[in-house]
């Protein structure tokens, strides 16, 4: 096996592991946060910890499964962004739903 | 530099450009275009819960966790079994990457079922679209939502069939790497669904 063949088979390999792990991370944030609904009163602790899951879980399909760990940056960074505005977004209206009901009070 | 160096580099440096975007410009605006839907939903859940905050509280205990909980592991895990279907590809193994396309079609499938019979728990319950605001949007996202998953469903399908036809190799994959992409975009939809409908209270 030439050199470049077996540097490639073990690349291929490692992004087996790699998609592997980042399987298993997702499955256990899953089981967390579903765990933190049913054992956890509701807290501003339990909106910022379900709030930061949501967003590894986010930056993990996009950056591991999908694949755009390398892709272009305006795409990856798009993709991304949804993953830190939205989550900032449930905090503040979960925290703060005064406000956001008085923005949006005709 | 020495040599054996400088052929990692060369090496490493083929290894990240064998990895460009995936799939086309005209995928990522559709991507882009659903994803934006899926958000102003969120948003309309947000302002309407914001003016119901009672209503909100109480209507995710309400529902069926534990079909939110599976329902998510089956999303999740079809997405893994797109991704080593990819990487089956983009290694050359067409078997390998038949395989885990219908693994995938199989969570899809099983994502269905969930939510079949979770509908039909809520329908037991006494639950359905027109109890209050709250089972108004938890329809109306989870069904579109729903939908969506059917889309993914038949696009990979038809993939699974070119695929079968010759017409994705290790070098010519992008049609492929299109109906992968619009599979993980369902599940990044869902893993904010899931938090906002059976999660925070």
């Amino acid at each position: 096996m030439s050199e470049f063949k077996y540097r490639k088979r073990r690349n291929w390999l490692s992004e087996r592991q790699v998609l592997i792990a980042v399987w298993s991370l997702l499955m256990a944030l899953t089981l967390l946060s579903a765990l933190t609904a049913e054992a956890a009163d509701p807290a501003l602790w339990t909106v910022l910890f379900i709030s930061l899951i949501i967003s590894l879980k986010g930056q993990l399909v996009v950056d591991r499964l999908m694949g755009l760990r390398h892709a272009n940056p305006a795409i990856r960074y798009t993709m991304l962004s949804y993953f830190y505005l939205l989550p900032l977004l449930i905090v503040w209206a979960l925290i703060f739903p005064e406000q956001l009901a008085w923005l949006t009070t005709l | 530099m020495t040599v054996s160096t400088a052929a990692l580099a060369t090496s490493n440096h083929l290894i990240v450009k064998e990895r460009p975007t995936p799939a086309n410009i005209a995928v990522w605006i559709l991507i882009w275009a659903e994803l934006t839907e899926f958000a102003l939903f969120f948003v309309i859940y947000l302002v309407v819960r914001s003016h119901n905050p009672e209503l909100f509280s109480a209507g995710p205990a309400r529902l069926n966790t534990l079909a939110g909980v599976l329902n998510t592991l089956a999303l999740l895990t079809s997405s893994y079994c797109v991704a080593r279907a990819m990487a089956a590809i983009r290694a050359g193994h067409r078997k390998l990457c038949m395989k885990w396309l219908a693994w995938t079609l199989a969570m899809g499938l099983s994502y269905c079922a969930i939510k079949a019979w979770e509908y039909q728990w809520n329908g037991a319950a006494g639950i359905n679209s027109r109890t209050d605001l709250f089972f108004t949007l938890y329809y109306y996202l989870t069904f579109n939502h729903l939908l969506h998953v059917l889309v993914g469903m038949c696009t990979i399908g038809w993939a699974m069939l070119r695929l079968h036809w010759g017409a994705f190799d290790q070098q010519q994959h992008e049609g492929l790497e299109g109906a992968a992409c619009y599979w993980h975009m369902i599940d990044l939809a869902w893993i904010i669904i899931f938090p906002l409908l059976y999660v925070l209270r």
